[in-house]
Order: structure tokens, then C-alpha cells, then sequence
């Protein structure tokens, strides 16, 4: 069977399936339900943004330069301006190029790019601003931010020209944190197989202030280890090399323990900071996948 | 068994099984396949439930100090021995100095017993005994009856007093192993040990003092045709001078009886005189007889020696060739066919009839002069030294009688002397023998004489009857040979076997085996980068 390439991976993506879930995946990341009091939902909200969004009544606590006093003298009450909510508009798909996205024919790779462009479109159907960063030790390409169809052109552009590394590169998503401003969402798309669970990066990103999520992908030959023993198994990242024979506890059921309690460690700190994290493997669907993240981060917050 | 030529290389040996292991102690090349994160099948430190290490030696280090040891055990040439059929050959001297009389006995009778005592003590598995003087007399003796060893040796044993050829020392087989009986007396022996495969020599003999008759021969006397006159040789070939009594004698008639004083390597010659109608044998003998008898007494029998060869000539074949053949000395001319003469000689034209041998001098209407220089074509001896000019010699050019005739004296084409063996054998002389100037020429009278001989097949112009014996055969003192190794047990009975070669034969197929099974381990499998487009 021919290996699916990464434009194929990304005409899998059904955009009007996606542009159905965009209708409902605002109320999921603006924490509001579905359904509410108004005839209408509204996809967005006030914040401090640039845009001017509405007047509203002043409350005492107000920042008093808030206050449009040329409405307020048409008015009868003193009224604050009201602006679009940047925070909630600037979203960021951080995906993991490093080598071990790679692996195993590039399946989690090809999982991975399907999954950024989803996002990207739910992103920018909501009329956020999507952007897209690849990163291993560094960011090895940055898409900015932007709104409108063409972005969507732009990101799948970029992720066509990306492709993980085939040996080194370990998973630094701290490096991401440099390239965001303050207030960005961002949604991490990574195995997230590394020592220290790229909880440093996550912590960076939580620290810029906006929204995090976390994607993790797996594949279910991680720990395929081979049929013959002993064999020389190397880090496809970091070169090292271990020797195993079928006495060592590194075996294919150590490994498999590992990387459940790699993923109940990565749980529970997700769970600890607020950072809806959805673990997925190769050969699941990205619709069913987003759409998972999605019920749970509504379900954490409400 | 096995013994190595070159043991040191085993210490290489020992050495390649703990280097190998230790070189490969941190060099693994097992199979390589790539993860995406080590960490989750453990660290390098970790023990395995055997409490090994994880990282452990490359199983590799086992065939590749295999392949070291069998090199090194190749370079030291191990050599594997084993028992091969032992086979002794002796070779046996029975020369007439083996008969020489020592203390204990005859040297040949020591011989066989110290030659039975050390066939015993190795215990051979066959045993062939050559004889040294005769090729191809050998005696095989049944290694199941040893005690009738010398008995079969004794019976055996035949000294000729003849002068021998030693084997060819390159068609002496290299599979057995030869031994030399000798006293060591023949001086030929010196040489043929230096090249022969011998590895044993059983040694007899310590007399060193002999007297022999070394030749007796009788002709005829040249001055008297009634006598014959002879002599004897006498050698001493031992280191001191010997005082002997010679006698020669018939066996009626004592001839001579002479007292000699003869220094060491001295040769003295005694004549003595015959009378010629004797037929019967002379025999010369010294006394006292020494250790080596049998060149002690010579004898000679004088029945080939005849005293004339009875010719039966032709009244017409003139003056000049019955000079010519009186003046031989060996024969005896006579006109009576009766007497059944050797040979006929005739004149005349007509051929005569068939006879045994004949010489017949051909005559014709008118010889003719001879112009080209006349050649003998025939191998006829002496003859060829006698040249003739060709104004000495006319021709009378008649017919050839028969076809079977050999050209003897040719001039051109014209045959001058012809051989004729139709019938007898004739041959037929076409020169005019009444040319004053050939037949008063010597080399008429040696014509001649080379014609009787042709005719009869045999030299008669000077008989001589001898009886010798060969110098050597004579010697007895034991000389210095060469040494050999003279310390043969059951173990060098041994074929041995180079095992070197199968070894670094080995150790190469263990090489290649090992570089294609490492260059197979070495390829990493991991999975294909994915294709961008």
C-alpha cells in the first residue's frame, strides 16, 4: 500500500464538517453552552481588544478611561466602551516537528498536520486569528496569526513545506513561547514523549496568559520494539543507544507501562493547570479527535 | 599424537579469546532500531533480572576469537603424527669382503646377528632385505619368525666377486625405512651414503690386512708359437707389507712357485711361461692364505685360448697372400681341405662354394686402374686406420654375384672388398693381388690380417685369455662413512600430517561468515521519512 503523503492527509479534511463544528466550538473554548438566554449567540466577546465592540453601563470598579463621555452625554447613564476580546480572537497551533513525530512511517506526523489544519479552520471560521508554529529544539517556522480564507491557504501551505526531522532535534516547546505575545491561546500538538513531559514549555505558554491546549499523538508502534532479540535500540532524537535482550525490564510490557504512566503524569498536570489535553492515536479520525477535545474542554469548564 | 613446529604462536592463541572479548566489551552490534524515546524501555543502567548489565559485550566476540584461535593455532603449525605400517628395507652388502675372517667369525655371519638384534629391538611390521650387489635379489622375512631370521639370511647370502653398481638412491622408496649391513670396505660406499635414504647401518668388520691375486692372463707368445706366456697380478691392500708364497700351477704341472715381499698398496706382476698344446686351466694361489680367502687363488681356463687357427688356402692365390697369411701369427695356413679348417681362402674366378668363412680374392679378364681414393664403409675395426692410395690398387670389375652383399671398401661407387652373406660368409676382394705395388706394401699384410678377422668374427691377431678381479673387491679394511642417525625406535614409524593449512583454511571461513553476518546487522531498521509534497 502506498505511503499516504501529506497532501493526502491534508485532503482528508472535510471543510464543511469542520465549518459544522465551528459553529458550535466558540461556545466550547468561550466557555459558554450552546445553548443560551438569547435568541442569538453571540461568537464574540468583550475583552481588551483593539476592535469596539458596544457600549455598556458603567459599574463602579470601571477603569474610568473606559468612559465615552460623548456617549455618555447622549445618554442619560455614563457608559464604558466595550472592545473585541484579542485574547480569545489569537490562536496559535504549536506542532512538534521533532524526529520521533517521524517515526514508524510518519503516521503520528501525518495525524498531527491533519489535526493543525482542523484547528486552523475551526480557528478561523470562528474569525480568530490563526497562526501556525513548527518547532523542535527551536521554531523552525512561523506562519503569523492572521484572519480569512487565505490564511487557511497560508497554513496549509506551511505545512506542506513542513516535515519532522529524520534524526535529532528534541521537543523544546519553551522556544514557542518567544515567538507568541501575551494573551495568545495556543493548541500544542505533540507525543509529548519527552523526560521532563514538556511541562516546562506547557507552564511558559500558560504564563503568556491566553488559552492552552494539548493534543497528544501517539502511535501504536511506540513500543514496537522488534521481533528478534538482543537488539540495539537508539533514541531517534537524542542518538543514544540502549542494548536489550528479553531479560531486560525494557521490555515491550515495561514499555507499554511507561507510556501509560507518562500519559496518566501528562493527565494530571494538565488536569492540575487548566489544560484541556485530548490523547489520541494513529488511525483515529481528526474530526472525532477535535471533537473529543472539544466536549472535554467544555466539560472541565462547564 | 601431535607436536607443533612453532609452539610460540600458541601463546598468541591463548591471548585472542580474552582480547576479543575485551575489544568488544563496548562495541555492540546488534541489530539497531530506532524509538522514539529510549527512556521508556529503561536506562543503560539498569540490571536485567540475571543482574547483567545492559549493555553487554557483542555476542560477535565469540566467533571472532574463534577465528583468532584457529589463525594462531594454524601459524603454529601443529603436525599430527600417526603409526604408519613400519617397514624396514635392508640392504645388504655381500661382497667377497664380507666373507673376510675376523675373531668372532665370518663379518657376514656378525652381520645377520647384529642385524637380527636390531630388527628385534624396534620390531618392525615388515622387513625386506635387499641385496647391495645384485639389483633386484631380495628376501623378505616373516616378522612372525624371528628365530629363523638368520637361518633364511645364511641360506641367502651369495658373494659374487663381481664389480657391482650401488642402487639409485632416488628410486629408493621414501615410505620405508632403509638400513645399511657393511663393513664399510668398498670406498664407493662413502659417496652413495651422502645421497642415500639410509637411517641405520649395522657395522661389521675390523680386519684390515689382505693379499690378493688381482689378475691371471696367458697369450701367446709372439717369439715361440709352442709357448704361451703369463702373469699375475698381486696387490696388497692392507697397511703393512706382506710376505706371501705364489704358486702357479696346472693342474698337473707346477709352472712357478715365487716368494713375495709386498709393501702396502704395492702391485707386483710375476710371469711365467706355458706350453701352448696345454688346454687345461692354470690356477695361481697365494699362501698363506689371510683373512679374506677368496681372492687368495685365481684361476684360468685355457680352452678359449687357441694355439693356431687352421687357414686352408688356394694353391693359385700366389706368394704375396700366402706370405701375407703365414706371416700372421695366429694362424696356421694348410692346403688340405680335410682338415676342416676356420677358414678358406681362395683365388680365382669363379666364387667358391659356401663355406662357414672364407676370404676369396676374385680375379678377372684385365684389372683396372682405381681413381678415386678408396673409403672403408663398413664398421670393421681396426681396418678403418689402414689408408690405401689409390695408385697402389687395381681392380677387376666382374659382375656381382649375389644381391646380398655389404659394401667394405668402396672407391666412389666402384666396390673394391665386399662382404657376402649369402651362404655363408664370403668376403669377396676385388683388388688385383698380383699389383706389385700393393701386395709388397705393409698395409697388404694388415689388410689381411683385418680380413681374417671380418671372416671369422673375431680378433686373431692377438689371443689373450685373462681371469681378474676387481681391485676393490679386494679391499677389506673398514673405511669412515658418513654418519646416519643410528637410533631408530617404534616412534619414528610415524606419518605425519601438516594441520596448518585446514586450520587457516577455517579460520578464513569463519572471517567471511563473520564480515557478511556483521555487514547485515549493521543496517539500522527504522521507518521511512514521510514524502513531502
Amino acid at each position: 500500500m502506498a505511503q499516504k503523503t501529506v497532501k493526502d492527509a491534508l485532503l482528508e479534511i472535510d471543510e464543511n464538517e469542520l465549518a459544522r463544528i465551528a459553529r458550535v466550538a466558540n461556545r466550547f473554548l468561550a466557555n459558554r453552552p450552546i445553548v443560551t438566554d438569547g435568541s442569538w449567540h453571540h461568537r464574540y466577546r468583550s475583552g481588551r481588544g483593539m476592535d469596539f465592540l458596544d457600549f455598556r453601563d458603567y459599574v463602579p470598579g470601571d477603569d474610568l478611561r473606559m468612559i465615552d463621555w460623548r456617549a455618555s452625554a447622549r445618554s442619560t447613564n455614563l457608559l464604558v466602551r466595550q472592545f473585541l476580546d484579542d485574547a480569545f480572537s489569537q490562536w496559535y497551533v504549536c506542532l512538534d516537528r521533532s524526529a520521533s513525530m517521524g517515526i514508524h512511517g510518519a503516521e503520528k506526523w501525518r495525524l498531527a498536520i491533519n489535526l493543525a489544519a482542523a484547528w486552523s479552520y475551526i480557528l478561523l471560521q470562528m474569525n480568530a486569528r490563526a497562526g501556525l508554529l513548527t518547532f523542535s529544539e527551536k521554531v523552525d517556522a512561523h506562519c503569523p496569526a492572521r484572519r480569512g480564507r487565505n490564511q487557511y491557504e497560508r497554513t496549509k501551505r506551511a505545512l506542506l513545506a513542513s516535515a519532522p526531522r529524520r534524526t535529532g532535534g528534541g521537543s523544546r516547546l519553551q522556544a514557542c513561547s518567544r515567538e507568541l505575545g501575551r494573551h495568545v491561546s495556543v493548541v500544542v500538538i505533540s507525543d509529548f514523549l519527552a523526560g521532563d513531559l514538556m511541562q516546562p514549555g506547557l507552564d511558559r505558554l500558560r504564563k503568556l496568559g491566553g488559552r492552552v491546549h494539548a493534543l497528544q499523538v501517539l502511535s501504536r508502534r511506540e513500543i514496537e520494539r522488534g521481533p528478534q532479540a538482543p537488539v540495539t535500540l537508539r533514541d531517534i532524537e537524542s542518538g543514544k543507544e540502549l542494548f536489550v535482550d528479553e531479560d531486560l525490564e525494557g521490555s515491550e510490557r515495561g514499555a507499554d507501562q511507561r507510556v501509560k504512566h507518562l500519559q496518566s503524569a501528562l493527565a494530571d498536570y494538565c488536569r492540575n493547570n487548566d489544560i484541556p489535553l485530548t490523547s489520541c492515536e494513529t488511525g483515529q479520525s481528526s474530526k472525532a479527535i477535535i471533537v473529543e477535545h472539544l466536549m472535554r474542554a467544555c466539560g472541565r469548564h462547564g | 599424537m601431535a607436536e607443533l613446529a612453532s609452539p610460540w604462536w600458541l601463546i598468541a592463541a591463548l591471548a585472542a579469546g580474552p582480547l576479543m572479548w575485551w575489544l568488544h566489551r563496548f562495541n555492540n552490534s546488534a541489530e539497531v532500531r530506532e524509538v522514539s524515546a529510549l527512556f521508556l524501555w529503561g536506562s543503560p543502567d539498569m540490571k536485567s533480572k540475571l543482574g547483567r548489565s545492559a549493555r553487554i559485550s557483542d555476542p560477535a566476540w565469540r566467533l571472532r576469537a574463534i577465528t583468532a584461535i584457529c589463525l594462531f593455532v594454524g601459524l603454529a603449525q601443529p603436525i599430527w603424527k600417526l603409526p604408519a605400517s613400519a617397514t624396514i628395507e635392508v640392504w645388504f652388502d655381500d661382497s667377497i669382503s664380507m666373507t673376510t675372517s675376523e675373531k668372532e667369525g665370518p663379518r657376514w655371519k656378525s652381520a645377520i646377528s647384529a642385524l637380527v638384534d636390531a630388527l628385534q629391538s624396534v620390531g618392525p611390521d615388515r622387513v625386506v632385505v635387499n641385496s647391495l650387489s645384485i639389483a633386484g635379489r631380495s628376501l623378505n622375512l616373516d616378522v612372525r619368525k624371528v628365530d629363523r631370521w638368520p637361518q633364511e639370511l645364511a641360506e641367502w647370502i651369495d658373494f659374487v666377486p663381481l664389480a657391482r653398481e650401488l642402487p639409485l638412491t632416488n628410486q629408493m622408496s621414501p615410505d620405508v625405512s632403509h638400513w645399511l649391513v657393511s663393513d664399510g670396505a668398498d670406498p664407493n660406499l662413502v659417496d652413495w651414503l651422502r645421497t642415500a635414504p639410509i637411517s641405520r647401518v649395522v657395522r661389521v668388520g675390523s680386519a684390515r690386512e689382505n693379499v690378493g691375486v688381482g689378475r691371471l692372463a696367458v697369450r701367446n707368445s709372439l717369439q715361440d708359437p709352442n709357448k704361451r706366456i703369463g702373469l699375475v697380478q698381486i696387490h696388497n691392500s692392507g697397511d703393512q707389507t706382506a710376505k706371501r708364497q705364489l704358486t702357479i700351477r696346472t693342474s698337473d704341472l707346477m709352472l712357478r712357485r715365487v716368494d713375495l715381499l709386498i709393501e702396502p698398496g704395492q702391485q707386483v706382476v710375476e710371469r711365467f711361461e706355458i706350453d701352448a698344446s696345454l688346454q687345461t686351466s692354470v690356477e695361481a694361489a697365494l699362501d698363506p692364505e689371510d683373512n679374506l680367502r677368496l681372492d687368495d687363488v685365481l684361476s684360468l681356463d685355457l680352452s678359449s685360448v687357441e694355439a693356431k687357427i687352421l687357414v686352408e688356402m688356394d694353391w693359385s692365390c700366389g706368394a704375396f697372400v700366402q706370405a701375407a697369411l703365414a706371416v700372421h701369427p695366429s694362424l696356421e695356413l694348410t692346403f688340405d681341405a680335410g682338415k676342416n679348417p676356420a677358414l678358406s681362402v681362395s683365388c680365382g674366378r669363379d666364387r667358391p662354394a659356401g663355406r662357414a668363412a672364407q676370404i676369396w680374392f676374385q680375379r678377372g679378364d684385365a684389372p683396372k686402374p682405381v681413381t678415386d681414393p678408396p673409403v672403408w664403409e663398413f664398421d670393421i675395426g681396426p681396418l678403418r686406420r689402414i689408408y690405401l692410395k689409390p695408385e697402389w690398387l687395381r681392380y677387376y670389375s666382374e659382375p656381382l654375384v649375389t644381391d646380398d652383399i655389404h659394401p667394405i671398401l668402396m672407391s666412389g661407387e666402384i666396390p673394391l672388398i665386399l662382404l657376402d652373406r649369402s651362404g655363408g660368409r664370403t668376403i669377396e676382394v676385388r683388388l688385383d693381388t698380383r699389383f706389385p705395388t700393393l701386395v709388397r706394401r705393409p698395409e697388404f699384410a694388415a689388410v689381411v690380417a683385418g680380413l681374417v678377422d671380418l671372416a671369422l668374427e673375431r680378433e686373431t691377431l692377438d689371443q689373450i685369455a685373462s681371469s681378474s678381479l676387481e681391485p676393490n673387491l679386494s679391499q677389506i679394511a673398514p673405511q669412515e662413512l658418513p654418519r646416519v642417525d643410528s637410533d631408530q625406535s617404534q616412534s619414528d614409524f610415524l606419518i605425519s600430517s601438516d594441520l596448518s593449512p585446514y586450520l587457516i583454511i577455517l579460520a578464513f571461513a569463519f572471517l567471511i561468515y563473520d564480515m557478511i553476518a556483521t555487514v547485515k546487522r549493521r543496517i539500522p531498521h527504522h521507518s521511512p521519512s514521510p514524502r513531502i509534497q
